[in-house]
């Protein structure tokens, strides 16, 4: 039974030049776990807020949409409200009220339920996710997981029949992000529920999902199976956001679908019997040792937020080099964000020293660190945006001297198309990409980054990643705050571990990763203890390469 | 963390709380006497030393009473017994008396309306409110959300302007610049925050008619004494003033206390009403030592 069809659907905005969906058709049966990838802005938000009446933007709209059995226009406003769940990205964004149990309340207050059914359905939610302990909570205490946690059983408590979310793992650390993934997957297999849901990091749900669809510039390139999935778009370089096994699979000649490993288990099964085993654990090519000038040093540092409270940052110390890419990882909550604001001389150490070329923090006088020395882009990157489109919050960064530089920037990261929006307008992905350009036109000698790779798809995140290097080259220092494994193994010379409010690890890239078992690449997962252990996917086809030629031999 | 730890007298019903904290205020303010004056402030300092008084609090108080007091008698000149003559204008006892009811006054109500701002907690005006205006007290709760975060939101714009060298505060003209390219900034910022949050509430439905309200707060049989006790003196206290039975005279002489049947009663009605929370917290924190030394 079809839960939601679509057909032949084009979608432009009003006022828009080109259209935001062309030509979609696909239908969703009941029960069902739908993903859907695709690079930023190519219409996922778009095509996800059509399927909820409340939600659905306006414009142009041809072709059909059924939902539940009636129209999409004819869905009656109180079918939709309780039978259609829909979860946005922003954790904080969702929420309305102060306490936990009226945020879970707040549909079946809607629907006119008295007092004790509602006591009933909460209870009962809170009980099946597990947050008993946070019912009388201030929504203001508690962590992104938790808060999208809060957000999606306040939807559940409808029973909804449909329930679609919207990249809900943007903005979460891995473990939420895994604990997050497995409730949804719980959701589909326990109760059965139909669950379409748009995400960028597909690891985690591609083996669970019955299809996968893959849109591209408002088109649907792809709906079916996940063992299909690699072979249908192996031209695309959206196929490298699919997961490690199943590219893997495909690039070493195989053809057969319904062998295709969909995660890290049937990887490492798939490995061991078609390679040759070279029980070696080395590490495939070892980074080399940058030997130039310090660029930023922070020394024996404590911070803490109050008076009375605990250490943040508790004795730091770490020296960063002149064109190096320094990543820093760490759990969430932790103090990376703190400890990059000291580096970046928003918040100031009561105990130890922070250097910035060969001089004291503390003694660059008005306003002279932030003009070419640092420039740092924050988490949330709409906090930078003042103005009213693309086009002038550039205009305000241009001097005479980097004109050049912005046009460079902007045509790389694909901004050129989207001048006379407005910066709130903007997919998450785009303004990420908005803030990283302004923060280079600063011209400045240290980068800091705080997250840059949230909520972005894999083209994007290779696009900054050559941007990156390309900076370090030129002498600039890098230094990222991040979540992101993958990213990190690509991108950094040099990785930490940030744990007990200090670095307590730090070694190059390859040597670090190879290390961990937990914070660590899926290649990493795929090989260690069956091959040499290779960081990046890239490493893992060196390695097949090898094999082969000794084949050939 | 606990989110509203103020005591045992703050988890009564929103409505015990209402109605006690209106019947103790009103009572405070319509004296006029020295004992319901005394009585009001002292109950209300009891309950505030339970949670901790920082000596500047009690610095700042006594300053601002000593101050009521001894100013009133410049713009009040009834009194028949002047101790100074100031531009040939008397400053009498009788005004000084006068001042010194009316600041006790003052700061007894001063300082219940902070007892009554911490225990009366925006969860449980909206509770108040939602009970006959849901639509209402939703809005009203998403409201109240945003105000904190506007403080927070304000900060890191600051914070990540900076950053990339556009805000410079080295004289007042830059500075100026900045915090109001900040601000707009921020007004864009928050309206596109209460636009996502405004589909949220809408996806689950917020814009569909009857709408109940939920909440959490029982009303048990201390609530119900308590409130009951609270309206019926309140009411007699009342009635003793306007009846004129308790009635003090500063002008033009300083009378004598009234001491009758109603009076006393009133006095003492007024004592047992202001030490009601204070008695309640002394009681939660014996059974507490009682059940522990059990142990």
């Amino acid at each position: 039974m079809e839960i939601a069809s679509v057909k032949n659907l084009t979608f432009t905005y009003n006022g828009a030049a080109s259209y935001a969906l062309k030509d979609i058709t696909f239908s969703v049966k009941k029960g069902e776990l739908v993903l859907l990838c695709g690079k930023s802005g190519c219409g996922k938000t778009t095509l996800l807020r059509m399927l909820k009446p409340e939600l659905t933007p306006v414009g142009n709209i041809t072709g059909e949409i059924h939902i539940l059995s009636h129209s999409a226009d004819n869905v009656p406003q109180r079918v939709s409200a309780e039978k259609i769940g829909f979860v946005m990205q922003s954790p904080d964004k969702q929420i309305a009220t102060q306490r936990v149990y009226s945020e879970l309340a707040l549909g079946l207050e809607s629907m006119g339920k008295q007092r004790n059914e509602i006591l009933r359905k909460t209870a009962e939610i809170s009980a099946y996710f597990g947050i008993e302990r946070l019912y009388r909570k201030d929504t203001s205490h508690l962590s992104g997981g938790e808060k999208q946690l809060v957000s999606l059983a306040s939807v559940l408590s409808c029973e909804p029949e449909l329930m679609i979310l919207d990249e809900p793992f943007s903005s979460l650390d891995p473990i939420a992000e895994k604990e997050l993934a497995q409730t949804v997957v719980r959701l589909n297999r326990e109760l059965g529920l139909t669950v379409i849901i748009a995400s960028h990091r597909i690891d985690e749900l591609f083996e669970y999902a019955d299809k996968i669809a893959v849109m591209d510039s408002g088109r649907m390139l792809f709906f079916d199976k996940p063992c299909k999935c690699v072979f249908s778009i192996a031209d695309n370089p959206l196929i490298y956001a699919l997961p490690v096994s199943a590219r893997l699979y495909s690039d070493m000649g195989f053809k057969k679908e319904e062998n295709c490993p969909l995660n890290i288990v049937q990887g490492r099964r798939f490995l061991s019997e078609n390679l040759k085993p070279i029980k070696q654990n080395t590490i495939m090519y070892d980074t080399i040792e940058n030997k130039g000038e310090t660029a930023l040093k922070l020394s024996q540092v404590y911070f803490r937020y109050e008076k009375t409270g605990d250490d943040i940052i508790r004795c730091a110390s770490l020296e960063i080099k002149c064109g190096e890419i320094y990543a820093i990882l760490g759990g969430n909550g932790t103090g990376k964000t703190t400890l990059l604001s000291l580096m970046s001389g928003v918040l100031h150490p009561y105990s130890g020293k922070i250097i910035v070329n060969g001089r004291k923090i503390t003694k660059y006088r008005f306003g002279s660190l932030y003009r070419g020395v640092i420039s740092a882009v924050p988490q949330e990157p709409s906090e930078m945006f003042v103005k009213d489109s693309v086009d002038e919050e550039l205009r305000e960064m241009l001097t005479d001297d980097n004109t050049e530089l912005c046009q460079e920037i902007v045509v790389r990261l694909g901004l050129d198309k989207l001048y006379d929006r407005h910066p709130y307008d903007l997919s998450g992905g785009e303004q990420r990409k908005l803030a990283f350009a302004k923060a280079l036109l600063n011209r400045p000698k240290i980068l800091l980054l705080d997250e840059p790779t949230a909520g972005l798809d894999c083209n994007s995140r290779s696009e900054i990643i050559a941007i990156i290097k390309e900076l370090a080259v030129n002498g600039i220092s890098v230094v990222i705050v991040t979540h992101d494994a993958e990213f990190a193994s690509e991108c950094a010379d040099r990785c930490a571990l940030f744990f007990d409010g200090r670095i307590i690890s730090e070694e190059g890239t390859k040597k670090f990763f190879a290390a961990n078992s937990y914070y660590t690449t899926a290649s990493v997962r795929l090989t260690k203890g069956i091959t040499d252990i290779c960081v990046t996917y890239e490493d893992i086809l060196k390695r097949i390469g090898a094999d082969k030629n000794k084949e050939v031999q | 963390m606990n989110d509203n730890n103020y005591g045992a007298f703050s988890a009564l019903h929103p409505l015990t709380l209402s109605i006690y904290f209106m019947s103790v205020i009103v009572s405070t303010v319509m004296s006029s006497n020295p004992v319901y004056a005394c009585a009001g402030l002292i109950g209300a300092v009891l309950y505030k030393m339970i949670f901790g008084i920082k000596f500047r609090s009690v610095v700042i108080m006594t300053g601002f009473m000593t101050v009521l007091t001894l100013v009133n008698p410049f713009f009040s000149h009834y009194g028949n017994t002047p101790l100074l003559f100031i531009n040939g204008k008397a400053y009498t006892f009788e005004a000084l008396v006068y001042g010194g009811i009316t600041a006790v006054v003052t700061a007894g109500v001063l300082l219940w309306c902070q007892g009554l701002s911490k225990c009366m907690t925006s969860d449980k005006v909206i509770y108040l409110l939602g009970r006959t205006l849901p639509k209402t007290a939703l809005v009203l709760s998403g409201t109240l959300r945003f105000i904190p975060l506007c403080r927070e939101k304000f900060e890191s714009i600051c914070r990540a302007r900076k950053c990339i060298g556009r805000f410079s505060d080295d004289n007042v003209i830059d500075r100026t610049k900045s915090l109001l390219s900040v601000f707009s900034g921020l007004a864009g910022s928050m309206i596109e925050w209460a636009g996502d949050t405004a589909s949220s509430m809408k996806a689950r439905g917020a814009a569909l008619k009857s709408r109940t309200s939920f909440h959490l707060f029982i009303f048990t049989a201390r609530d119900l004494i308590i409130s009951l006790f609270s309206c019926v003196s309140s009411i007699f206290i009342i009635y003793v003033i306007t009846s004129g039975r308790a009635e003090f005279l500063c002008y033009p002489y300083v009378g004598n206390i009234p001491v009758n049947g109603l009076s006393l009663w009133s006095y003492a009605m007024f004592i047992v009403l202001s030490l009601i929370p204070f008695l309640f917290e002394i009681r939660e924190a014996m059974i507490w030592k009682l059940r522990l030394s059990k142990i």
